[in-house]
Protein backbone atom coordinates (compact mmCIF):
# COMPACT_ATOMS: atom_id res chain seq x y z
CA UNK A 1 0.00 0.00 0.00
CA UNK A 2 3.14 2.44 1.06
CA UNK A 3 5.06 1.02 -2.29
CA UNK A 4 1.74 2.32 -4.23
CA UNK A 5 1.09 5.38 -2.68
CA UNK A 6 4.81 6.24 -3.09
CA UNK A 7 4.71 5.56 -6.51
CA UNK A 8 1.12 7.89 -6.97
CA UNK A 9 3.18 10.49 -5.33
CA UNK A 10 6.24 10.38 -7.03
CA UNK A 11 4.33 10.40 -10.72
CA UNK A 12 2.39 13.15 -10.13
CA UNK A 13 5.21 15.16 -8.78
CA UNK A 14 6.83 14.34 -11.77
CA UNK A 15 3.79 15.42 -13.77
CA UNK A 16 4.07 18.74 -11.80
CA UNK A 17 7.40 19.12 -12.75
CA UNK A 18 6.21 18.65 -16.51
CA UNK A 19 3.86 20.97 -16.57
CA UNK A 20 5.34 23.49 -15.07
CA UNK A 21 8.19 23.54 -17.64
CA UNK A 22 5.84 23.15 -20.42
CA UNK A 23 3.40 26.10 -18.94
CA UNK A 24 7.19 28.42 -18.80
CA UNK A 25 8.10 27.32 -22.42
CA UNK A 26 4.93 28.89 -23.35
CA UNK A 27 5.38 31.72 -21.17
CA UNK A 28 9.03 32.26 -22.94
CA UNK A 29 7.97 31.26 -26.58
CA UNK A 30 4.17 31.82 -27.34
CA UNK A 31 2.28 33.60 -24.68
CA UNK A 32 4.18 36.88 -25.69
CA UNK A 33 1.88 36.68 -28.37
CA UNK A 34 -0.52 34.61 -27.81
CA UNK A 35 -1.72 36.36 -24.58
CA UNK A 36 -1.87 34.14 -21.25
CA UNK A 37 -5.18 32.29 -22.02
CA UNK A 38 -4.09 31.46 -26.02
CA UNK A 39 -6.87 34.00 -26.77
CA UNK A 40 -4.78 35.90 -29.22
CA UNK A 41 -4.97 39.35 -29.65
CA UNK A 42 -6.67 41.55 -32.39
CA UNK A 43 -6.39 40.48 -35.84
CA UNK A 44 -2.62 39.73 -35.93
CA UNK A 45 -2.19 36.65 -33.62
CA UNK A 46 -4.83 33.58 -33.95
CA UNK A 47 -6.96 32.76 -31.51
CA UNK A 48 -5.94 29.16 -29.94
CA UNK A 49 -8.28 29.44 -26.77
CA UNK A 50 -11.14 26.79 -27.12
CA UNK A 51 -9.76 25.91 -30.75
CA UNK A 52 -6.93 24.89 -31.31
CA UNK A 53 -7.66 20.89 -30.81
CA UNK A 54 -9.68 21.52 -33.69
CA UNK A 55 -6.95 20.79 -35.49
CA UNK A 56 -6.02 17.49 -34.25
CA UNK A 57 -9.22 16.12 -36.20
CA UNK A 58 -7.17 15.52 -39.21
CA UNK A 59 -4.07 14.43 -40.10
CA UNK A 60 -2.86 17.35 -41.95
CA UNK A 61 -4.19 19.62 -39.15
CA UNK A 62 -2.17 17.54 -36.35
CA UNK A 63 0.95 18.51 -38.77
CA UNK A 64 0.23 22.31 -39.22
CA UNK A 65 0.67 22.61 -35.95
CA UNK A 66 4.01 21.78 -36.03
CA UNK A 67 4.90 23.19 -39.24
CA UNK A 68 3.97 26.71 -38.61
CA UNK A 69 7.40 29.41 -37.93
CA UNK A 70 6.93 29.66 -34.17
CA UNK A 71 6.53 26.14 -33.16
CA UNK A 72 8.88 24.52 -35.56
CA UNK A 73 11.35 26.69 -35.18
CA UNK A 74 11.10 27.42 -31.23
CA UNK A 75 14.31 27.20 -29.36
CA UNK A 76 13.08 24.08 -27.41
CA UNK A 77 14.36 20.38 -28.06
CA UNK A 78 11.70 18.05 -29.64
CA UNK A 79 10.79 16.31 -26.16
CA UNK A 80 10.14 19.71 -24.47
CA UNK A 81 8.17 21.02 -27.85
CA UNK A 82 6.06 17.71 -27.70
CA UNK A 83 5.46 18.05 -23.57
CA UNK A 84 4.65 22.25 -24.48
CA UNK A 85 1.94 21.41 -27.20
CA UNK A 86 0.46 18.38 -24.88
CA UNK A 87 -0.35 20.59 -22.28
CA UNK A 88 -1.31 23.56 -24.35
CA UNK A 89 -4.16 21.58 -26.21
CA UNK A 90 -5.57 19.98 -22.77
CA UNK A 91 -4.97 23.37 -21.13
CA UNK A 92 -6.28 25.64 -23.33
CA UNK A 93 -8.71 23.43 -25.70
CA UNK A 94 -9.63 20.13 -24.63
CA UNK A 95 -13.02 20.37 -25.76
CA UNK A 96 -12.05 20.68 -29.51
CA UNK A 97 -9.96 17.34 -28.95
CA UNK A 98 -11.42 14.40 -31.18
CA UNK A 99 -12.36 11.38 -29.24
CA UNK A 100 -9.43 9.12 -30.56
CA UNK A 101 -6.89 12.14 -29.30
CA UNK A 102 -3.36 10.89 -28.76
CA UNK A 103 -0.49 13.54 -27.52
CA UNK A 104 1.88 14.05 -29.58
CA UNK A 105 5.42 11.96 -29.22
CA UNK A 106 8.80 13.03 -29.11
CA UNK A 107 9.54 11.56 -32.11
CA UNK A 108 6.67 12.37 -34.31
CA UNK A 109 7.59 16.19 -33.01
CA UNK A 110 10.85 15.77 -34.34
CA UNK A 111 10.47 14.29 -37.55
CA UNK A 112 7.56 16.79 -38.67
CA UNK A 113 9.56 20.08 -37.45
CA UNK A 114 11.88 19.52 -40.20
CA UNK A 115 8.90 21.30 -42.22
CA UNK A 116 8.27 24.67 -41.71
CA UNK A 117 5.03 26.09 -43.42
CA UNK A 118 5.52 29.02 -45.77
CA UNK A 119 1.97 30.30 -46.19
CA UNK A 120 0.36 29.75 -42.43
CA UNK A 121 -2.29 31.95 -42.75
CA UNK A 122 -3.64 30.27 -46.06
CA UNK A 123 -2.82 26.54 -45.33
CA UNK A 124 -5.00 27.07 -41.78
CA UNK A 125 -8.10 28.04 -43.78
CA UNK A 126 -7.89 25.30 -46.24
CA UNK A 127 -7.24 22.45 -43.24
CA UNK A 128 -9.72 24.43 -41.09
CA UNK A 129 -12.65 23.86 -43.78
CA UNK A 130 -11.78 20.62 -44.62
CA UNK A 131 -11.83 19.50 -41.21
CA UNK A 132 -15.47 21.29 -41.09
CA UNK A 133 -16.72 19.30 -43.09
CA UNK A 134 -17.28 16.51 -40.82
CA UNK A 135 -17.45 18.64 -37.65
CA UNK A 136 -20.45 20.80 -37.17
CA UNK A 137 -19.29 23.12 -34.63
CA UNK A 138 -16.30 24.04 -36.38
CA UNK A 139 -18.35 24.90 -39.57
CA UNK A 140 -20.28 26.96 -37.08
CA UNK A 141 -17.44 28.79 -36.20
CA UNK A 142 -15.92 29.64 -39.54
CA UNK A 143 -19.68 30.61 -40.63
CA UNK A 144 -19.72 33.08 -37.64
CA UNK A 145 -16.13 34.66 -38.50
CA UNK A 146 -15.57 34.52 -41.95
CA UNK A 147 -12.27 34.14 -43.04
CA UNK A 148 -10.86 36.16 -40.74
CA UNK A 149 -7.47 35.30 -41.54
CA UNK A 150 -4.78 36.55 -39.35
CA UNK A 151 -2.48 38.40 -41.26
CA UNK A 152 0.74 37.51 -38.86
CA UNK A 153 0.03 34.10 -38.32
CA UNK A 154 3.89 33.21 -37.74
CA UNK A 155 3.88 32.33 -34.25
CA UNK B 1 -25.15 44.20 42.72
CA UNK B 2 -26.06 40.74 44.02
CA UNK B 3 -28.69 40.33 41.88
CA UNK B 4 -26.35 41.16 39.17
CA UNK B 5 -23.60 38.48 40.47
CA UNK B 6 -26.32 36.07 40.18
CA UNK B 7 -27.86 37.08 37.14
CA UNK B 8 -23.85 37.26 34.94
CA UNK B 9 -23.71 33.61 37.04
CA UNK B 10 -26.60 32.17 35.74
CA UNK B 11 -26.09 33.27 32.39
CA UNK B 12 -22.47 32.03 32.28
CA UNK B 13 -23.44 28.77 33.30
CA UNK B 14 -26.13 28.47 30.77
CA UNK B 15 -23.96 29.28 28.03
CA UNK B 16 -20.70 27.08 29.22
CA UNK B 17 -24.01 24.26 29.47
CA UNK B 18 -25.50 24.59 25.83
CA UNK B 19 -22.05 25.31 23.90
CA UNK B 20 -19.54 23.52 23.36
CA UNK B 21 -15.72 25.12 24.54
CA UNK B 22 -13.76 23.16 21.34
CA UNK B 23 -16.49 24.66 19.02
CA UNK B 24 -15.80 27.75 20.27
CA UNK B 25 -11.76 28.01 20.14
CA UNK B 26 -12.83 26.20 16.43
CA UNK B 27 -14.24 29.27 15.25
CA UNK B 28 -11.26 31.61 16.91
CA UNK B 29 -9.21 29.67 14.68
CA UNK B 30 -11.35 29.67 11.76
CA UNK B 31 -11.20 33.12 12.19
CA UNK B 32 -7.54 33.63 13.00
CA UNK B 33 -6.58 31.20 10.99
CA UNK B 34 -8.43 31.32 7.79
CA UNK B 35 -8.96 34.50 7.80
CA UNK B 36 -4.78 35.23 7.91
CA UNK B 37 -5.21 34.07 4.70
CA UNK B 38 -7.34 36.50 3.20
CA UNK B 39 -6.34 39.40 5.04
CA UNK B 40 -2.95 40.09 6.35
CA UNK B 41 -2.70 40.52 9.99
CA UNK B 42 0.29 42.70 9.84
CA UNK B 43 0.68 46.35 7.68
CA UNK B 44 3.18 44.46 5.20
CA UNK B 45 4.80 46.17 2.51
CA UNK B 46 3.42 44.44 -0.24
CA UNK B 47 4.46 46.17 -3.45
CA UNK B 48 2.48 45.88 -6.51
CA UNK B 49 0.23 43.82 -8.08
CA UNK B 50 2.04 40.79 -9.02
CA UNK B 51 3.56 41.06 -5.35
CA UNK B 52 2.24 37.84 -4.72
CA UNK B 53 4.17 35.95 -7.43
CA UNK B 54 7.64 36.53 -6.26
CA UNK B 55 9.67 36.76 -2.45
CA UNK B 56 9.75 40.78 -2.53
CA UNK B 57 11.08 44.01 -3.77
CA UNK B 58 14.66 45.41 -3.77
CA UNK B 59 16.43 48.12 -5.56
CA UNK B 60 14.86 51.32 -7.26
CA UNK B 61 12.57 51.34 -9.90
CA UNK B 62 13.97 55.04 -11.49
CA UNK B 63 16.95 52.92 -12.00
CA UNK B 64 18.87 50.93 -15.51
CA UNK B 65 20.11 48.52 -12.35
CA UNK B 66 16.98 47.52 -11.03
CA UNK B 67 16.60 43.37 -11.11
CA UNK B 68 13.72 43.67 -13.36
CA UNK B 69 15.21 45.52 -16.10
CA UNK B 70 17.65 42.86 -17.29
CA UNK B 71 16.63 42.79 -20.62
CA UNK B 72 14.80 46.06 -21.53
CA UNK B 73 15.49 48.34 -24.25
CA UNK B 74 13.33 51.35 -24.27
CA UNK B 75 12.42 54.10 -21.79
CA UNK B 76 11.16 53.41 -17.72
CA UNK B 77 7.62 53.62 -17.71
CA UNK B 78 8.51 54.81 -13.95
CA UNK B 79 10.13 57.75 -15.26
CA UNK B 80 7.92 59.18 -17.47
CA UNK B 81 4.45 58.98 -15.38
CA UNK B 82 3.91 55.25 -15.10
CA UNK B 83 5.05 52.42 -12.62
CA UNK B 84 7.05 49.25 -13.56
CA UNK B 85 3.49 47.58 -13.54
CA UNK B 86 1.56 50.95 -15.35
CA UNK B 87 1.63 52.87 -18.43
CA UNK B 88 1.07 56.51 -18.17
CA UNK B 89 -1.88 58.53 -18.51
CA UNK B 90 -2.57 58.73 -22.08
CA UNK B 91 -0.86 55.99 -22.97
CA UNK B 92 -2.42 52.27 -24.15
CA UNK B 93 -0.50 48.81 -22.97
CA UNK B 94 0.04 46.92 -25.48
CA UNK B 95 -1.33 43.44 -25.30
CA UNK B 96 1.71 41.76 -27.59
CA UNK B 97 4.95 41.64 -26.03
CA UNK B 98 8.27 40.14 -25.25
CA UNK B 99 9.16 38.25 -22.04
CA UNK B 100 12.23 36.90 -20.70
CA UNK B 101 13.33 35.96 -17.31
CA UNK B 102 15.47 37.89 -14.14
CA UNK B 103 17.04 37.12 -11.13
CA UNK B 104 15.11 38.41 -8.26
CA UNK B 105 18.25 39.77 -5.68
CA UNK B 106 15.80 38.93 -2.85
CA UNK B 107 15.73 35.53 -2.96
CA UNK B 108 18.35 34.73 -5.76
CA UNK B 109 15.08 33.23 -8.05
CA UNK B 110 14.28 33.50 -11.49
CA UNK B 111 10.97 35.32 -12.52
CA UNK B 112 9.42 35.79 -16.09
CA UNK B 113 9.22 39.23 -16.74
CA UNK B 114 6.42 40.62 -19.42
CA UNK B 115 8.29 44.04 -21.24
CA UNK B 116 4.72 45.23 -22.28
CA UNK B 117 5.25 48.73 -24.12
CA UNK B 118 3.01 51.70 -23.94
CA UNK B 119 2.31 53.28 -26.90
CA UNK B 120 0.04 56.26 -28.12
CA UNK B 121 2.06 58.72 -27.47
CA UNK B 122 5.69 60.03 -28.36
CA UNK B 123 8.86 58.54 -26.84
CA UNK B 124 9.19 59.33 -23.10
CA UNK B 125 12.89 60.06 -23.75
CA UNK B 126 13.84 60.03 -19.64
CA UNK B 127 15.49 56.49 -18.43
CA UNK B 128 16.68 55.18 -21.37
CA UNK B 129 18.07 51.81 -20.10
CA UNK B 130 19.44 49.09 -22.45
CA UNK B 131 20.45 45.95 -21.19
CA UNK B 132 19.37 43.43 -23.42
CA UNK B 133 20.34 40.06 -21.60
CA UNK B 134 18.45 37.32 -23.83
CA UNK B 135 17.94 39.36 -26.51
CA UNK B 136 18.25 37.69 -30.23
CA UNK B 137 18.42 39.14 -33.45
CA UNK B 138 15.22 39.96 -35.36
CA UNK B 139 14.98 36.72 -37.36
CA UNK B 140 14.00 35.43 -33.57
CA UNK B 141 10.88 38.04 -33.29
CA UNK B 142 9.44 36.70 -30.42
CA UNK B 143 12.78 37.27 -28.62
CA UNK B 144 13.94 40.27 -30.11
CA UNK B 145 14.00 43.63 -28.13
CA UNK B 146 14.64 45.65 -30.95
CA UNK B 147 11.82 45.41 -32.72
CA UNK B 148 8.48 48.01 -31.97
CA UNK B 149 5.91 46.34 -29.71
CA UNK B 150 3.29 48.21 -29.66
CA UNK B 151 1.40 46.07 -31.37
CA UNK B 152 -2.13 45.24 -31.15
CA UNK B 153 -2.49 48.90 -29.40
CA UNK B 154 -4.74 52.23 -31.54
CA UNK B 155 -1.59 53.61 -32.05
CA UNK B 156 1.89 52.12 -32.86
CA UNK B 157 3.76 54.87 -31.73
CA UNK B 158 5.98 53.88 -28.84
CA UNK B 159 6.19 56.15 -25.40
CA UNK B 160 8.13 53.13 -22.52
CA UNK B 161 8.29 49.87 -21.65
CA UNK B 162 7.34 48.29 -18.48
CA UNK B 163 8.70 44.88 -16.98
CA UNK B 164 5.81 43.00 -15.07
CA UNK B 165 6.07 40.15 -13.43
CA UNK B 166 3.86 37.47 -14.94
CA UNK B 167 5.44 34.33 -13.39
CA UNK B 168 8.34 32.11 -11.95
CA UNK B 169 10.68 29.97 -13.61
CA UNK B 170 10.70 26.86 -12.70
CA UNK B 171 13.83 25.60 -10.23
CA UNK B 172 16.39 24.14 -11.74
Amino acid sequence: MLAVLLVLLVSSGAARADDELAHFNYAMNCQGCHLPDASGATDRVPNMNNFIGYFLRSAEGRAFVVHVPGVAAAPLPDDQLADLLNWMLLTYSPDQLPDNYKPYTTAEVASLRTEIESDPARTRIAILHDIAQTTPSLAHELANAPESAPGHNDH
Amino acid sequence: MKWLDSLVESKARGLAQQTSRRGFLGQVAAIVGGGAALVPLLPVARGEQSSSLQAGEKGDPNSCDYWRYCAIDGFLCNCCGGTPNSCPPGTEMSPITWIGTCENPVDGKHYLISYNDCCGKSSCGSCLCQRNEGDLPVYRPQKANDLNWCLGTKSAVYNCSTAVVVGKAPDK
